[in-house]
C-alpha cells in the first residue's frame, strides 16, 4: 500500500533506526512499511497516526 | 519489561537469526566438505572437528531460540516466520517422497558416498548412544536425529530469504 511514511519520516529529520524506536518495531519493519512491502496492523497503523498527528487515510493510500 | 530492552528486542531477533544460522552453516559445511581435506593433510582432524561440531550445535540452539522465540518477533518479522512455517510444511510433506526418487535415480553415487563413511550418516549408532532397546529402531532414530539438527537450519534458510526478497 502506497504511503506518505517516507516524506513524514524526513519532515523530522528521523532515520528508520529512530522511528522504529518511537513505533516499538525493528528497523526492517519500517523499511518495509516504506516501500509497501508490508502493509502494518491496525494497531501499528494507529500509533503511526497518533505520532504523526494526521489520520491513517492521510498517511496511507489504498487506491491503487 | 524495561523499555530500553522492550525497544531493542526486535532489533537483536535478526541479528541473532544471522549468528545462529552462520554458525550452523560453518558446522554443517565443514562436517560435509572439509573434514575429510583436514584429516588428510593435517594433523589437527581430532581439535578442529571438535571445534567444528561445538560450533554447529551452539548455532543450533540459537536456532531453536529464535524459531521459538515469539517475544522477539515484531509483526513484520511474525508475518516472514508464518509464511516460512507454511514453506516448510510443504517442503516436510513433499521431500521425502522426492528424495526416495532421487535415491532410486542416483543410487549409485550415494551408495559410494556411504560407503567412504561419513558421522552424520552413521547407519549403526555407537555402543551407549543410544539405549539398546532403540536398535531395532536404528534408522528411524537416525533419520529423526537428522532432521531435528537440520530442520533449524532449513527453516532459517527459508526465512531469511524471505527476508531478503522482501
Amino acid at each position: 500500500m502506497k504511503n506518505r511514511l517516507k516524506v513524514l519520516r524526513a519532515e523530522r529529520d528521523w532515520s528508520q533506526a529512530e522511528l522504529a524506536v518511537h513505533l516499538d518495531v525493528s528497523r526492517q519493519a519500517v523499511n518495509a512499511i516504506e516501500t509497501g512491502k508490508h502493509d502494518p496492523s491496525l494497531p501499528l497503523a494507529f500509533k503511526l497516526a497518533r505520532l504523526f498527528d494526521l489520520s491513517i487515510e492521510e498517511i496511507f493510500d489504498d487506491q491503487n | 519489561m524495561p523499555n530500553a530492552i522492550k525497544k531493542t528486542r526486535f532489533q537483536y531477533y535478526d541479528t541473532l537469526v544471522d549468528v545462529g544460522f552462520y554458525l550452523q552453516l560453518v558446522g554443517t559445511l565443514y562436517g560435509f566438505l572439509l573434514r575429510g581435506i583436514v584429516a588428510r593433510y593435517t594433523a589437527l582432524e581430532t581439535e578442529i572437528t571438535t571445534i567444528a561440531v561445538t560450533v554447529f550445535y551452539i548455532g543450533w540452539l540459537i536456532l531453536l531460540f529464535t524459531v521459538a522465540a515469539r517475544f522477539m518477533r515484531d509483526e513484520y518479522a511474525e508475518r516472514l516466520w508464518r509464511q516460512t512455517a507454511l514453506n516448510f510444511t510443504y517442503l516436510m510433506i513433499f521431500l521425502p517422497p522426492l528424495l526416495y526418487i532421487a535415491s532410486m535415480v542416483f543410487h549409485p553415487a550415494i551408495s559410494a558416498y556411504f560407503a567412504a563413511g561419513n558421522e552424520f550418516f552413521r547407519a549403526q549408532p555407537s555402543p551407549g548412544q543410544y539405549p539398546a532397546q532403540w536398535n531395532m529402531y536404528t534408522g528411524v532414530v537416525n533419520v529423526v536425529m537428522f532432521a531435528g539438527l537440520y530442520a533449524p537450519l532449513v527453516f532459517t534458510t527459508i526465512y531469511k530469504f524471505h527476508r531478503w526478497r522482501g
